[in-house]
């Protein structure tokens, strides 16, 4: 049986990292009985250096991906250790400011851009397990993304060719409702929740047709039919894709940001 | 010497002038001398009369061939430069992958693949190697071959590397009788002579070193040996003939030349493709030795050579080595097991007729990209590139199988065809290795292996030629990364772990690689 | 044929096929980032610097956030220096661990020997504007006291260890509490709580004891008989007095407080003890002296940059000037010398010629003579009395009036010094030697908890100090203060000329006056000099930064008005030991006889009051029980009855009685579920600005 995709693909790493957590969160409990906590004391500024060295190790993953041909270890275990990494050091962040509601214009800001790195980085988790198999399961056209909009084109002329000639209620019918259908790709994230109902509605109104068509036309009409279903999985296809590439942008802008003002902060506790 | 993949042996009515000057020609070898006209004119486009210098090369060691060449006038030598033991060439040391120096060293160094191919690497699969030359051949000393000698045709029929290189002595005229034509002949009663000497040589060659390379034969004694020798049968079978019928009473032990055959059982109404056979396995023996009937039916899936041997010459000779039987025991019971589960997951058994279907049965290591985890990146097409320079291998565009989706990449054929007809020598593999690669510098834009690639995975890429002073496509396909020490990049740097090789060498590997399947 | 849908890749490129770059998205991320950045940069180049730290200062600190040079230096932790800027501008080391730890020893000597705890170890900051940065968690205190809760808090130092003294008189709580009770009252008859509820009115004997223990105005009673020669009758008005036989006299009808009965027992006592009555009198004027200071020391934050820096310069020549030997003889005239020298400059700009004296006098300091003769010393104190007199010849000369009659006094006083008479060639260094190893005797006493001890220990070391005072013949407390008064009453004179250009070394002068204590080695004289270095050091870096303002004068004044009320007290009290007190017909022939004398004038005062040595001990009219700790009465009169927790009362017949509840008591009210039992509750660390240390 394959592993379903949203199961950990290194379990023994997930435990770790929950051990881990649950090593942190025991140990500041223990040290906050004990005394007063304070960001710049010692158990304060160990998860905050923790978390300050986990971000830029995070950090060096794209930089492993840029240096492909260097032998950095496997793409995937640097994936693995970003995101549970990742995970790690918000939970530090937290530990270092000892739970509480930050103040200041650099504290709001370190804490909203942590908040909004991690948390986008886990959505993308999620997005990265189920955009795959929704794409592999729900849909049979698998294609490029940079090519798609060529053979989109490509599908129109060959919807418009098959029906030169064709019945003028068929021909009618292709140019009044299924002509928009494939004239443009119009992505949309709508597509993320299924491609059946969408499908059923753009497959609905071939449904009325056949009884007007002889057999030989009625060919014709089921390729038009797989014309259509065809561009809709092309059209699917790009939406998600499409997604996920603009996934990345949300994700990086919060992470680069966070490395600036972490290096400003860091600076200036360090001066003063 | 371009050609087209699709062309057939012409069928003409009218006798052309210039065909039937040929016809004559023809008539002239002795062997083709009783021929029909009628053979002779569909075998024309097959033969052709190739000249060569003194001093050139006609085969290459470790390249194929598709053609028996007859040696009409001259000498050749055959040079054997590697020991017949089947060890691959002893070359340069390979780069100390375990130690994080040796990595560095390896990949600072950049070493491109070709430059590990000249320098002779060595891949993960050692091959047994077959001579398909007379004599025992020592390294380094050349074995000379007279007018009337034939070469080259272990390759062609069955598809074996070529283990030597032959180089032409004085100026020398070479029939080559392609394949095609060879299969043809054998089938004709008139040539029925030449059938045989082709047998002989491979009866009197290799056939011994083949029944000694199987598994259940690896402790009989050189007397047992040449007894199998002098009885085994030589026999071929059209792509789709049915070599054994299901529950057909066991008569012969089946060895395999060359070529794939399926073995299936019955399943409902058709046939569930449990595992396949390629050069070097056989199957029989448990039939045999267990007295019953065929459990399995075999079928040929393309042009097969198999050697057979009758059940009491089989029977008789393993009878004085106990330890054998042993050894077939348990390999039935581990067949078995593998039958049974076909058996209960029917998936397998279509893979298995997909793979069969589509061609990657021949391959040794494919690349396979699981669609339900991969996110469409393009790391490992970029990886591809950053390893070889900017331009990637590979596609990532091919047929989907439920959550498989096979790219367009080189899928290092156990055969490859591609090899076949290069003018340069460019395409090669070294001995022992499983990559077939491209040399850059060697390579003259032809487009015979990117046309002859059944499954279009050789990319052609633009490139400006200096010594030409014009834009050519030097053809570059997937070499498995060779000369990184990590092994193939787009394997490494895909972050999901979506896309891996396989090799389809195991049937029982593929089935369970490819059939575990969440729905 | 039918038309399939593809399963894979529709169709194939026809030709090569990058993948798509990775150039835009990272663009885009780069940009936005860098904007964020842009955003954060500009704000802070604005002025708007608290963007940089970690979280906004507390709300008390909230006009300052801007100013990170306030309390930030780049590069350094935060020093105390520049938190006492604002909170404790007095210098008077209100803030430091060693007051803390004074305050429960009593013995500020020893408690200096603690190590400082920086102000930040317990203050964090830039936790946000509802932080309370003066809200110190109780596991801080722990670190050095090593309860963890009120719940094993050791036994009340008062209860455990309890009052020698007392509070001064023979007092039985259980004999008056029936008396009261019979008339039907309770506790409120002598105790009244005061108008905000925290305490008790002070004990009056007029208001709750003349009720009963007078008769007519009288306190009931007669002297024992004794000697009327020994007994003046200037200034007040005698009691009665009867004679008997021979010269004994018995003196009846007294008041209390008679004014008449306490003259003759001081003038007896200086007699009977007059170690015990100068330790008294050096002890009141030493704390004048220090509080004076405070009261009229300017807070350096509020001098202008000028001065600071004129001040600066004069400090840190100070420091540079070659240590001088401990045993001097003139080690308090080099002082003062130094301080003539800057006068000297400043008669001359007043007209006045330089004499040829000031000449050898600026001279002479330059060469600290190690070792003199009595003859040697008699002549520097007579070359310094001429230059005095000259000097002041030279303000007289200038007209004004009140200058005038200033220099005047100044000029009797000064002809009036006399040499102090030289006590033989005694073996100073031995004799400092030994002083000095009594200092470790004394901190070790210092240490026990014990108040009788500490007081013990106190009256030694004060002692000691007159003892190194006259060894290293120095000048006496009084001397030294009255002279360094007159230095200050002209720079006052100076600075009412309104001159200008003498208007800017008028302060930084006054400062460095202020600073001198009497009796101080120069190991103490140079670590004060450098302490003040480094407040008009910071004071003048935070000026030309730019960045920062003054401090409030708040806490100056506070401090101030601090430092005089306890002033006016203790003036009071010196007052009263130094009055005049008339002269008797007869001096007493031993202190032997004085004392007898003292204790049959006193018998009617000793039916309540107890002796102390040769005087009456001081009556404590509110006890102040708690050394370390506030306590007020309001939450605990409004929920529960005295007798809760004082019902000792009922059955105490001694006055060493602390009618204070055990520990106990508060235990189970203050719990953590139920009333507040932090540290803080009772407790602060730093003692308030009223609250200086008795030594």
């Amino acid at each position: 049986m394959a592993p379903s995709p949203f199961a950990p693909k290194r379990p023994v790493w997930m435990r770790s990292t929950i051990a881990i957590a649950v090593l942190s969160i025991v140990v500041y409990a223990v040290w906050r009985e004990a005394s007063p906590w304070s960001p710049g004391g010692v158990g304060g500024l160990t998860f905050g250096t923790l978390a300050a060295a986990i971000f830029i190790l995070d950090a060096l993953y794209p930089l492993r991906r840029r240096l492909m041909a260097w032998p950095l270890g496997t793409a995937q275990r640097w994936l693995q250790f970003h995101l549970y990494g990742g995970v790690l050091a918000c939970l530090f962040v937290a530990l270092h400011t000892g739970f509480r509601v930050p103040s200041g214009a650099m504290g709001w800001s370190l804490s909203l851009l942590t908040a909004w790195a991690t948390m986008s980085g886990l959505g993308g988790v999620w997005l990265q397990k189920y955009v795959p198999a929704k794409l592999t399961n729900d849909l049979s056209v698998e294609a490029i993304y940079e090519r798609i909009p060529e053979i989109a084109g490509r599908l129109q002329r060959e919807a418009d060719s098959l029906v030169v000639g064709a019945p003028e209620v068929l021909q009618r019918f292709y140019t009044t409702t299924i002509r928009d259908d494939l004239d443009r790709l119009k992505p949309s994230w709508a597509h993320l929740g299924g491609v059946r109902a969408e499908l059923a509605r753009r497959v609905a109104p071939f449904q009325g047709l056949e009884a007007f068509l002889s057999p030989e036309d009625r060919v014709r009409l089921d390729g038009l039919q797989s014309i259509v279903t065809e561009k809709l999985e092309l059209e699917v296809q790009y939406s998600l894709q499409r997604l996920l590439k603009q996934w990345v942008v949300f994700h990086v802008i919060p992470c680069m940001a966070l490395l600036a003002l972490l290096v400003v902060h860091i600076a200036a506790v360090l001066a003063f | 010497m371009t050609l087209d993949k699709h062309e057939k042996p012409g069928e003409g009515s009218a006798v052309d002038p210039e065909e039937a000057a040929a016809i004559q020609r023809m008539k002239q070898y002795p062997f083709l001398a009783h021929c029909s006209d009628i053979v002779l004119r569909k075998l024309l486009p097959n033969l052709i009369e190739k000249p060569f210098v003194a001093g050139e090369t006609i085969l290459r060691a470790g390249g194929y061939s598709d053609a028996a060449h007859y040696l009409a006038q001259g000498v050749v030598a055959v040079r054997m430069s590697i020991i017949e033991t089947g060890r691959p060439p002893v070359a340069a040391p390979p780069a100390d992958t375990r130690s994080f120096s040796g990595t560095t060293r390896a990949v600072l160094s950049r070493t491109s693949a070709e430059d590990v191919v000249q320098r002779g690497g060595i891949g993960a699969n050692g091959e047994v190697l077959v001579t398909d030359v007379s004599t025992d051949l020592s390294p380094n000393l050349d074995v000379l071959l007279q007018a009337g000698d034939v070469f080259g045709e272990m390759s062609a029929l069955s598809r074996y590397p070529v283990s030597a290189d032959v180089v032409a002595q004085t100026d020398v005229t070479c029939l080559l009788i392609r394949t095609p034509a060879l299969r043809m002949m054998f089938k004709q009663k008139e040539l029925a002579d030449f059938k045989r000497m082709i047998d002989e040589r491979y009866r009197s060659r290799t056939l011994a070193n083949q029944l000694r390379s199987v598994e259940l034969f690896a402790g009989l004694d050189e007397e047992s040996i040449a007894e199998l020798q002098a009885v085994a049968d030589l026999t071929s079978y059209e792509p789709g003939a049915v070599i054994v019928e299901e529950g057909a009473p066991a008569d012969a032990f089946y060895l395999v030349r060359g070529g794939f055959v399926k073995v299936a059982v019955r399943a409902g109404a058709g046939d569930a493709a449990v595992s396949y056979l390629r050069r070097g396995d056989h199957a029989g023996e448990i039939a045999l030795l267990l007295d019953r009937t065929w459990p399995v039916s075999l079928h040929a899936i393309e042009h097969v050579e198999m050697v057979k041997i009758g059940r009491e010459h089989f029977q008789k000779v393993l009878a004085r080595y106990p330890d054998v039987q042993q050894m077939v025991w348990e390999s039935a019971v581990a067949r078995l097991k593998e039958r049974g589960r076909v058996v209960r997951e029917p998936l397998t058994a279509r893979y298995l007729q997909l793979a069969m279907d589509t061609g990657l049965i021949h391959g040794e290591s494919v690349l396979l990209i699981d669609l339900s985890t991969c996110t469409r990146c393009d790391d490992c097409v970029r990886a591809c590139s950053d390893t070889h320079g900017g331009t990637p291998r590979f596609v990532r565009e091919g047929t989907k199988f439920r959550r498989w989706s096979v790219p367009q990449a080189c899928y290092q054929c156990t055969d490859p065809v591609c090899m076949i007809g290069c003018p340069t020598g460019a395409i090669s593999r070294p001995l022992g290795t499983l990559e077939v690669t491209i040399n850059k510098d060697t390579c003259i834009g032809c487009h015979n292996c990117s046309k002859r690639c059944p499954w279009d995975n050789i990319v052609d890429v633009p490139f400006h030629s200096p010594t030409l002073g014009r834009d050519i496509e030097l053809a570059t396909k997937c070499d498995l990364c060779l000369g990184r020490p990590q092994g193939p990049a787009c394997v490494q740097m895909c972050p999901h772990g979506s896309a891996v090789r396989i090799s389809f060498k195991d049937p029982a590997l593929v089935g369970r690689t490819l059939s575990e399947d969440a729905s | 044929m039918p038309r399939e849908l593809p399963s894979g890749t529709p169709t194939r490129a026809s030709g090569y096929l990058q993948p798509g770059s990775r150039r835009r998205p990272v663009a885009i991320s780069l940009a936005v980032a860098a904007a964020l950045l842009a955003v954060f940069a500009i704000v802070f180049m604005a002025g708007h610097r608290a963007v940089a730290s970690p979280g906004r200062v507390s709300a008390g600190h909230a006009p300052i956030d801007q100013r990170c040079a306030e309390c930030h230096r780049v590069g350094h932790a935060v020093v105390d220096l520049r938190c006492e800027r604002c909170h404790e501008p007095g210098g008077t080391h209100r803030l430091t661990q060693a007051s803390h730890a004074a305050r429960g020893i009593g013995v500020t000597a020893q408690a200096h020997a603690d190590e400082n705890v920086p102000c930040a170890t317990c203050h964090a900051e830039h936790r946000g504007g509802m932080d309370l940065v003066q809200s110190v968690d109780d596991r801080t205190c722990v670190r050095c006291h090593q309860f963890p809760s009120l719940a094993r808090h050791p036994e009340f130092a008062a209860v455990s260890v309890g009052t020698a003294t007392g509070i001064g008189l023979k007092f039985t709580h259980d004999r008056h509490v029936a008396e009261v009770s019979h008339e039907g009252r309770r506790c409120e008859a002598c105790h009244q709580l005061s108008a905000d509820l925290s305490g008790f009115e002070p004990i009056d004997f007029d208001k709750h004891c003349a009720r009963c223990h007078t008769t007519d105005g009288f306190v009931t009673g007669d002297t024992d008989p004794l000697d009327g020669r020994l007994l003046s009758s200037a200034p007040a008005a005698a009691p009665v007095v009867t004679p008997g036989a021979r010269t004994l006299v018995t003196v009846s009808r007294m008041a209390h407080r008679d004014e008449w009965v306490l003259n003759n027992l001081i003038r007896l006592r200086r007699i009977a003890d007059p170690d015990g009555e100068r330790t008294e009198r050096l002890a009141l004027q030493t704390q004048i002296a220090e509080l004076s200071n405070q009261a009229q020391m300017q807070p350096v934050a509020a001098l202008p940059l000028g001065d600071l820096e004129r001040l600066r310069g004069a400090l840190e020549s100070d420091l540079a000037a070659p240590a001088q030997n401990a045993a001097s003889p003139n080690r308090d005239d080099r002082s003062l010398a130094d301080m003539r020298a800057a006068l000297d400059s400043v008669a001359r700009s007043l007209g006045a010629e330089s004499t040829a004296a000031s000449d050898q006098e600026r001279a002479a300091p330059s060469t600290p003579p190690s070792s003199e003769t009595s003859e040697e010393m008699r002549a520097h104190v007579e070359a310094r009395k001429a230059e005095l007199l000259s000097l002041l010849d030279a303000i007289a000369a200038r007209g004004d009036s009140a200058l005038t009659t200033r220099a005047a006094a100044l000029r009797a006083r000064v002809t009036a010094i006399v040499d102090a008479p030289a006590a033989g060639v005694t073996d100073v260094d031995a004799l400092s030697r030994r002083l000095r190893s009594m200092d470790a005797i004394l901190r070790a006493i210092g240490g026990v908890p014990d108040q009788q001890a500490a007081a013990d220990a106190a009256g030694v070391a004060a002692l000691r100090d007159a003892a190194a005072q006259q060894i290293d013949g120095a000048l006496s407390v009084e001397q030294f203060e009255a002279r360094r008064t007159e230095l200050l009453r002209l720079l006052d004179a100076v600075s009412r000329q309104n001159n200008p250009a003498l208007e800017a070394r008028i302060a930084p002068l006054r400062q460095r006056v202020l600073m001198l204590r009497a009796g101080e080695t120069p190991e103490q004289r140079r670590a004060r000099t450098q302490e003040m270095l480094n407040r008009v050091a910071l004071e003048i870096e935070l000026a030309k930064s730019g960045e920062t303002a003054a401090p409030s004068a708040i806490a100056a004044e506070r401090d101030r008005l601090a430092a005089q009320s306890r002033l006016a007290i203790l003036t009071r009290r010196l007052a009263e030991l130094t009055r005049a007190v008339g002269v008797a017909a007869r001096t007493p022939a031993s202190p032997e006889e004085a004392l007898g004398a003292i204790t049959s004038l006193a018998a009617p005062c000793l039916k309540c009051h107890v002796m102390d040595g040769a005087r009456l001990a001081p009556v404590a009219a509110t006890q102040r029980v708690f050394r370390g700790a506030r306590f007020t009465h309001k939450p605990h009169v409004q929920q529960t009855d005295c007798l809760t927790c004082h019902g000792a009362v009922q059955t105490s017949k001694q006055a060493t009685d602390v009618v204070v509840p055990a520990v106990a008591s508060c235990q189970s009210c203050h719990a953590p579920s139920k009333a507040p039992s932090r540290c803080t509750t009772c407790h602060t660390y730093h003692p308030a600005a009223d609250d200086t240390v008795e030594r």
